[in-house]
């Protein structure tokens, strides 16, 4: 090109990109969201409405009946046990694989690097294999049914996760700060005390999130290591109760799926900035 | 930040410790009565009634799906947790017995109830001499069906076929009616979907061939000329349109009770979901919609149904818990609780035949023509520790074949399964 | 200068005790034991066990289940990722300008990495119901079909929907990761490129891709390690059916395990699923070592 183009071609041409960014992004955003649309139109029909062709997008009688299902005192206890193993197992899985991250990124020896590679192997371990030796074991102690039983299978799944999140956000944290004030003779709990903890704050929290998601959404472990309604997680709890009594009530189905699904969006939508940038930054430095 | 979590850990295994033990007079039922719609209405009434009478014992309802319910129990069992009650179909009952997960119902069922069950059911449930399960609500699986198809396909719907030969023909008459009430008509609701049932529901047809699983030495046995036929007439049918592809139990019902089948193999549980799913457009009589009648057999005349009862089993975790076997008798045995179930769900709600002939029960021609079709009612022959699993290869097989699978192939694979599992 | 765990080695070992504790009795643990109980047959429904050296592997590699098993997880796994990594960095590839509302667009694609398996399940089962399935009513009302496609009961069908859903779910992962990784690209090197007369497509062939192939590459292999255990999908909508199309083989073993008790048979799929997810690790990782 020899010919600088003028200002105003290059104006014109910016806003006509910028346009088709916009159509781009409304096309796609319509299609992936297409789904969840049609669950949340389905949610609320009624049992006649459901089966009506041409199908109706906005209900025309909406009615809240399908959700007295998925608000019965059965489905609350399962959100509870959902909500108590997922906290639990973020707290647990963040704790121990904040210290582990931590440890790994200061030390550099290359005892911490093997380590660092066999957390990552271990995603690939079949879980169904892992469960066997699991399920013989906690049955053996009678911590088939607990809540401890789920917990640790959760934990198997995210520790990994989270040690390779964590000693990303560390490995990205100046080290001379922790130096200075071993130093000026500061003790190494008071180091991670007040100076690792605060600034380690948001990839705990990004760790944390990720841990929460995983558990709420895990599905086999909940199944088989729980017997009692009381113990069961929600996966577990609406593919064992649900889909024999539902599998063909679409509206009382929807509702349970919009149920199950709408608490774990609200708090990742509260937490998306941080959960975000955690996961992403681990995963393009991988 | 710290706190909360914290005392969500410690809540955490507070309750975890508290999830394990049961007091003596809580009894748990594991099953899937009560995760039916036409069924839980009775369900929580023998509950309620129970509870009433026996102040102090509280009945826990564990619901699994009936597919689930054996890993279910398995787990429990083998975790220390087992449920007191297990609602369980016949095939299972071995399983269980085998894993020594079972406790003998001798002396903690009355001698009156026991005397008005046909022995029959008993003796299916005897192993070793010990009774161990309890039969409740029968299940003879027959031939049920629909007399305006029948009609409309110009055959007798007064006299429904009696031989394989005629039940084929009736089939093929069916399916060649076209389209009704809103979509294809099959001559038979048929299941093929691959889940075991699909395996144990074929077992009556077995039989309708003039064949059995079970050889003159008692070992079992798919190698045979029936079997053949049997998976030749899948691949036929269906490949012919007039049965439906791999359709599950679920599906199956509801196009039978859309009125597009001509016919389903199903226990007396049926009058309740057609007339559920249907929303009451069906309705049972024999000068009704839907009618039944014994199974097809090769001549005609030696009808054999396979019975698929709901049976009752105690565990060995309820050995001293005196509540848990007076509730499972209470569920078979309370008369008003047993006529209010069948009066909420439209079938047999209990195999004692003094119940069964008394009141509302004994005038209802539908509950006295499944009591009649209970004469021909045969046990599941497969009495084996892994006879869920052998069904299931059996089930894969129909699938396979009905694919254009090789039959030889296919036998040669369930013979391998069988051996295999019954190690 | 060191650091102050060169000092205090004793301390470092306290911190690291709970995740070496954990990793031993949880995961090492039961992979060895696992590894060993595939030589038994052990079941759940046996009191006793004895080594049975090679008797389920034999067993297993005679069986045809297997293999189509096998070949399910490859085509099913395999086209996920393969249609989310296009989907998702095409996507990012769009998207990646400096535009007001970018960061709206990216929480409302990326929310849908959230919704859980189960719910996935249940709605796939509706939106393709044969009847009443929206999927079938579109499909028609535009033409391409001209009568309901019964979804679940061809294999076929049946595994395309299976990778649909997976790919639905994985999709906005992908776009969001590449959208990082693309903003991560120094401007200066693309505009270069496009002041020496470089072509957008060209641009992208000759310095986006090769920039973005060894985390193309770490991705993929890490989606492909964990859809290979994902279960519940098939499991709510097939039940692996029809004929074993869309059995997978976590769904496979774990039905082995926990289904029909056969822990032996199980650990030696799970062994042989190790031993073949480890060659194609070796194998990855050799690919991207020589793209630098």
């Amino acid at each position: 090109m020899t010919i600088a183009p003028s200002v105003e071609m290059f104006d014109l041409r910016r806003r006509s990109a910028q346009v088709a960014g916009y159509v781009v992004m409304a096309g796609s955003l319509i299609v992936l969201q297409f789904p969840l649309a049609w669950l949340l139109a389905t949610a609320f029909k009624s049992r006649g409405e459901v089966f009506s062709v041409p199908p109706t997008w906005i209900p025309r009688e909406p009615t809240l009946e399908p959700f007295a299902y998925a608000f019965s005192p059965i489905m609350l206890r399962f959100f509870f046990n959902s909500v108590v193993i997922a906290a639990a197992t973020a707290f647990t899985s963040t704790l121990i694989g904040a210290c582990t991250a931590y440890v790994v990124a200061r030390l550099r020896h290359w005892s911490s690097n093997m380590l660092m590679v066999f957390f990552l192997c271990s995603l690939a371990f079949p879980l169904p294999l892992l469960m066997i030796t699991l399920y013989l074991t906690l049955s053996r102690l009678g911590l088939i049914d607990t809540y401890f039983a789920v917990i640790i299978g959760h934990v198997v799944l995210t520790l990994p996760v989270v040690i390779w999140l964590l000693k990303g956000f560390v490995d990205s944290l100046p080290v001379e700060v922790e130096e200075a004030a071993y130093v000026e003779g500061a003790s190494l709990f008071r180091i991670i005390w007040s100076i690792v903890i605060p600034i380690m704050r948001p990839g705990f929290t990004a760790a944390a999130i990720y841990v929460f998601v995983t558990s709420w959404n895990e599905f086999i472990f909940g199944l088989t290591f729980t017997t009692s309604s009381s113990m069961r997680p929600l996966p577990a709890g609406i593919a064992l109760l649900f889909l024999q009594e539902f599998q063909y009530q679409w509206p009382q189905m929807m509702a349970v799926a919009t149920t199950a699904t709408v608490p774990i969006l609200v708090l990742f939508l509260a937490f998306q900035k941080h959960f975000v940038e955690g996961v992403t930054v681990g995963a393009v430095k991988g | 930040m710290h706190t909360p979590k914290t005392i969500s850990f410690v809540a955490t295994c507070a309750l975890a410790l508290s999830g394990g033990g049961a007091a003596a007079q809580e009894v748990d039922f594991m099953g899937w009565v009560g995760l039916f719609e036409f069924q839980q209405e009775g369900w929580e009434n023998i509950v309620a009634s129970f509870e009433e009478q026996n102040p102090g014992m509280t009945i826990n309802y564990i619901g699994t799906p009936n597919e689930q319910t054996l890993s279910q129990a398995v787990v429990a069992i083998n975790g220390g947790n087992a449920p007191d009650i297990i609602q369980v179909n016949p095939g299972w009952v071995s399983q269980l017995n085998g894993m020594g997960a079972l406790t003998g119902l001798g002396g903690k069922i009355s001698e009156e109830t026991l005397s008005n069950i046909p022995q029959s059911y008993l003796d299916a449930m005897t192993f070793n001499g010990d009774l161990v399960g309890l039969p409740w609500i029968p299940g003879p699986i027959v031939m049920v069906y629909n007399r305006t198809l029948l009609q409309e396909a110009g055959l007798d719907p007064d006299q429904p076929p009696r031989t394989w030969d005629e039940f084929t023909q009736a089939v093929d008459a069916i399916c060649g009616l076209g389209e009704r009430n809103g979509g294809q008509v099959y001559g038979v609701a048929l299941r093929s979907a691959q889940q075991p049932v699909t395996g144990l529901w074929a077992l009556p047809l077995i039989w309708a061939q003039g064949g059995d699983v079970i050889a003159a030495d008692g070992d079992i046995n798919f190698d045979t000329a029936e079997t053949r036929a049997l998976l030749e007439w899948y691949r036929d049918i269906i490949n012919r349109g007039c049965a439906p592809e791999f359709f599950d139990i679920q599906q199956s019902r509801n196009v039978f009770a859309q009125g597009r089948a001509g016919f389903i193999f199903e226990g007396p549980w049926v009058g309740g979901i057609v007339e559920n799913v249907s929303g009451g457009a069906l309705t049972m009589g024999a000068d009704a919609d839907v009618w039944v009648a014994n199974m097809p057999s090769a001549d005609g005349s030696s009808p054999r149904n396979l019975d698929n009862s709901n049976m009752l089993v105690l565990t060995k975790a309820s050995a001293d818990n005196p509540a848990a076997a007076a509730f499972m008798e209470f569920i078979v045995s309370d008369p008003e609780a047993v006529e209010f179930f069948y009066e909420t769900s439209d079938q047999l709600t209990t195999p004692r035949g003094d119940l069964l002939s008394a009141g509302s029960m004994g005038e209802d021609p539908y509950i006295q023509a499944f009591a009649e079709t209970l004469a021909n009612a045969n046990p599941l022959p497969i009495r084996d520790l892994q006879a869920t699993a052998m069904l299931e290869a059996f089930a894969l097989a129909i699938q396979s074949v009905v694919r254009g699978g090789d039959i030889e192939a296919e036998i040669a694979n369930v013979s391998r399964a069988v051996d295999r599992l019954r190690d | 200068m060191n650091h102050v765990f060169r000092r205090h080695v004793g301390a470092a070992l306290v911190l690291l005790l709970p995740a070496l504790l954990f990793a031993g009795v949880f995961l090492v643990y039961p992979l060895a034991n696992g590894v060993y109980l595939s030589f038994t047959n052990a079941s759940a429904l046996r009191p006793t066990s004895r080594f049975i050296g090679l008797g389920n592997y034999e067993y297993l590699l005679a069986t045809p289940e297997f293999y189509i098993v096998l070949f399910n997880s490859v085509v099913l796994v395999g086209g996920a990722i393969l249609l989310s990594m296009v989907a998702g960095l095409g996507l990012a590839l769009l998207v990646n300008r400096r535009l007001p509302g970018v960061a709206l667009f990216r929480a409302g694609v990326f929310q849908i990495w959230i919704v859980p398996w189960i719910s996935v399940a249940i709605l796939w089962g509706w939106i393709f119901n044969a009847d009443y399935g929206i999927v079938n009513y579109m499909l028609m009302g535009i033409g391409i079909i001209d009568e309901p496609i019964g979804w679940f009961s061809g294999s076929t069908t049946a595994r395309i929907v299976i990778v649909l859903g997976f790919a639905w779910r994985m999709i906005p992962f992908m776009m969001v990761v590449s959208l990082a990784a693309l903003q991560s690209i120094p401007s200066e090197v693309l505009e270069a490129a496009s002041v020496d007369g470089a072509t957008p497509v060209q641009r992208f062939m000759r310095i986006t891709l090769p920039l973005l192939r060894p985390m193309l590459v770490t991705l993929a292999l890490l989606q492909l390690v964990k859809l290979f255990q994902e279960i519940t999908l098939p499991w709510i909508l097939t039940q692996g059916g029809p004929m074993n199309a869309t059995s997978t083989l976590s769904l496979y073993t774990y039905k082995l395990a926990f289904q029909q008790w056969d822990y032996g048979l199980a650990a030696a799929a799970g062994t042989v699923w190790l031993v073949l997810l480890g060659l194609v690790g070796l194998i990855a990782m050799q690919f991207t070592r020589r793209s630098f």
